[in-house]
């Protein structure tokens, strides 16, 4: 099996990182281009719908933090 | 035991500013729709937990889902379990693959699990180096 040098695993998890903050979308979906926020809905169905979302944008989810234990 | 392979990924900050060990996969959902998503490595979710609107994005049908209930730190809430697999692929690992039954709850965060990612990769986090590693063999 011919994996992936760490470096390219790295370097391809970074590919999808936003490159801004997201935190004035807590609580929305957000359409991703190259790490750049293009659309915001409440809903991840209504946001797929906007005129300026493509096919290949990534949608994420802001939360407010982990639902789990966690430092405040 | 030697590794055949080992990868590592920093922490990524979240929204309230705290670094944790967050990963990207790729789930091809009934569809066959492909879509990259970002999930936290949980040890303490059994199996993989997402929000309830990838029901849509992936493509699951209501005959494709039973109702449920699951316990979590707030209390019980309303899920949703998949009885469908999706294809997974951690991004970057494409070369191993394997699948997913997700639970669906209402949250917005996505956490990868022990039953079905866990299984597939044995996983490592270091709080010192701030690392989320992954190893194979599982």
């Amino acid at each position: 099996m011919a994996l992936k040098e760490r470096k390219s695993f790295r370097e391809a998890q970074e590919a999808f990182e936003p490159k801004e903050d997201l935190t004035p979308y807590i609580g929305r979906w957000v359409a991703l281009r190259a790490g750049h926020v293009v659309a915001n809905d409440i809903d991840a169905q209504a946001l797929r719908q906007h005129p300026e979302v493509r096919e290949d944008d990534v949608l994420v989810p802001v939360s407010r933090s982990h639902g789990g234990y966690f430092v405040a | 035991m030697q590794d055949d392979w080992t990868g590592t990924v920093p922490y990524r900050h979240g929204t309230d500013g705290q670094p944790r060990p967050y990963l990207w996969l790729t789930l091809t959902g009934p569809n066959g729709s492909s879509i990259p998503i970002i999930g936290l490595a949980d040890s303490g979710a059994d199996k993989t937990v997402l929000p309830r609107d990838y029901i849509n994005l992936l493509g699951y049908q209501p005959d494709d889902l039973e109702p449920t209930q699951v316990g979590q730190v707030e209390g019980s809430a309303a899920a949703w379990d998949a009885k469908a697999p999706c294809e997974a692929t951690v991004v970057g690992v494409e070369e191993v693959s394997f699948q997913i039954y997700p639970l669906f709850v209402d949250t917005l965060d996505p956490l990868w699990g022990r039953a079905d990612f866990m299984a597939a990769f044995r996983v490592s986090v270091s709080e010192r180096r701030q690392e989320l590693g992954l190893h194979l063999p599982a």
